[in-house]
């Protein structure tokens, strides 16, 4: 008993001839996709924030005597990509008559934190490792914020309304975003947040758009960086 | 309707078919399609151009991952169960002979048949969809065939290769 290719061909053909009717749910399909991507961002975090634990350091407002003899990183330092601590990217004390009240170091990029604010905070400013790295802020219950790249002097954005948590989020400098303007997007997805199929900067402050990003990006990913909270009066 | 909506719109009634072929069963190939499909909108941002190879290969991969990860435990037993005599008469003993031949195949055989002979993929598009190289795509099918006893070199008239 031998057969040909062609037996082949018609016996799958066949065999599949009659299926039982279903139709595929896209629905349900997204739905357990974006259970996906939460139960990656909950693991990414999960495991980032164990082993950054050591690394992570939350500051107070007045520096302790020894954070406060460290110099600031200069831009020759940061841009250099030695390997740089959390604690070389301390942010100043003061910053434009401003006083430091709250912050924190990190060496993982790809997922977000939130910082305490008071009606008293006036600026948020962001330091990073990789100068290219791309930095979210922004104020949590409002759709004002700012996404751009970490430059020499970090990232700066001025507070200007009271919120209670400040949520922060910095990605490596390759991340899929597209800085236009929407208007110069050909294809814009308000939805999805991107534009020709990249992340909208302007989209990234909202937290479906960043936390879908970093499903994409991965959150275990290496990269030290900083941010000080600021307040007057 | 977005690109991966209208996507499965489209091709999930093929991509069942192919699943149920891979698996043998319609329930198996329902939560193949469904996982696969899963793992495809989670990437459908990277992927650029057809999203076929890709959601072949998740699809292929997927099985292969199930298969290795299935139970094969055997149920002990004093009596040997009885054979079923093919129906040579009909032919239709013979389909079924090789049916039973392809279920018993390898994962990685079973997926270059299906690739091959049921999505008419080439053996290039195979190895890139299985994620192998063309040489071993080469070596499954001569193997799978030998196994199925499907002789390549015998050809109906009048159909090409």
């Amino acid at each position: 008993m031998s057969f040909t290719e062609d037996d082949l061909r018609d016996l799958l053909a066949e065999r599949t001839a009659v299926a039982p009717r279903r139709d595929t749910d896209v629905a349900q399909i997204v739905r357990r996709g974006r259970r996906v991507l939460l139960a990656r961002w909950t693991v990414g975090v999960a495991l980032t924030g164990a082993a950054a634990a050591a690394m992570l350091t939350f500051m107070p407002g007045e520096p302790p005597a020894t954070m406060a003899a460290k110099p600031r990183p200069t831009l020759s330092t940061t841009s250099s990509m030695r390997a740089l601590t959390p604690m070389d990217l301390q942010p100043p004390a003061t910053l434009d008559g401003l006083k430091r009240t709250g912050g924190m170091s990190a060496t993982g990029m790809g997922w977000g934190q939130d910082l305490p604010a008071t009606p008293a905070t006036r600026l948020v400013s962001v330091y990073c490792q990789d100068t290219g790295a791309w930095v979210v802020i922004s104020l949590r219950g409002t759709k004002e914020g700012k996404a751009a790249r970490c430059g020499a002097d970090g990232v700066r954005f001025e507070v200007k309304r009271q919120v209670k948590k400040i949520r922060v989020w910095v990605f490596p400098a390759g991340a899929p975003v597209d800085d236009r303007p929407i208007a110069e997007c050909v294809v814009h997805d308000k939805k999805l947040g991107t534009c020709d199929g990249r992340y909208a900067a302007t989209e990234l402050v909202r937290y479906d758009v960043a936390f879908a990003m970093a499903g994409d990006t991965g959150s275990q990913l290496a990269g030290n960086w900083a941010v000080g909270v600021y307040s007057g009066g | 309707m977005d690109a991966f909506a209208e996507y499965v719109t489209t091709r999930s009634v093929r991509l069942r078919r192919t699943a149920f072929l891979l698996t043998g069963d319609w329930a198996s190939a329902d939560d193949l399609v469904q996982t696969a499909l899963t793992k495809a909108w989670l990437a459908w941002r990277r992927i650029e151009g057809d999203p076929d190879p890709y959601v072949y290969r998740i699809l292929t991969n997927t099985h292969a991952s199930w298969w290795r990860r299935r139970w094969r435990g055997e149920v002990p037993t004093g009596d040997l169960p009885e054979r079923a005599v093919p129906d040579f008469a009909t032919g239709a003993g013979e389909k079924e002979a090789l049916w039973s031949a392809i279920g018993e195949l390898s994962d990685r055989q079973r997926a270059v048949i299906v690739l091959h002979y049921f999505e008419g993929l080439t053996m290039p598009q195979c190895a890139a969809a299985l994620g192998c190289s063309l040489g071993t795509v080469k070596t499954q099918l001569a193997r799978a065939l030998k196994r199925l006893r499907v002789h390549p070199e015998i050809k109906l008239a009048g159909v090409g290769p």
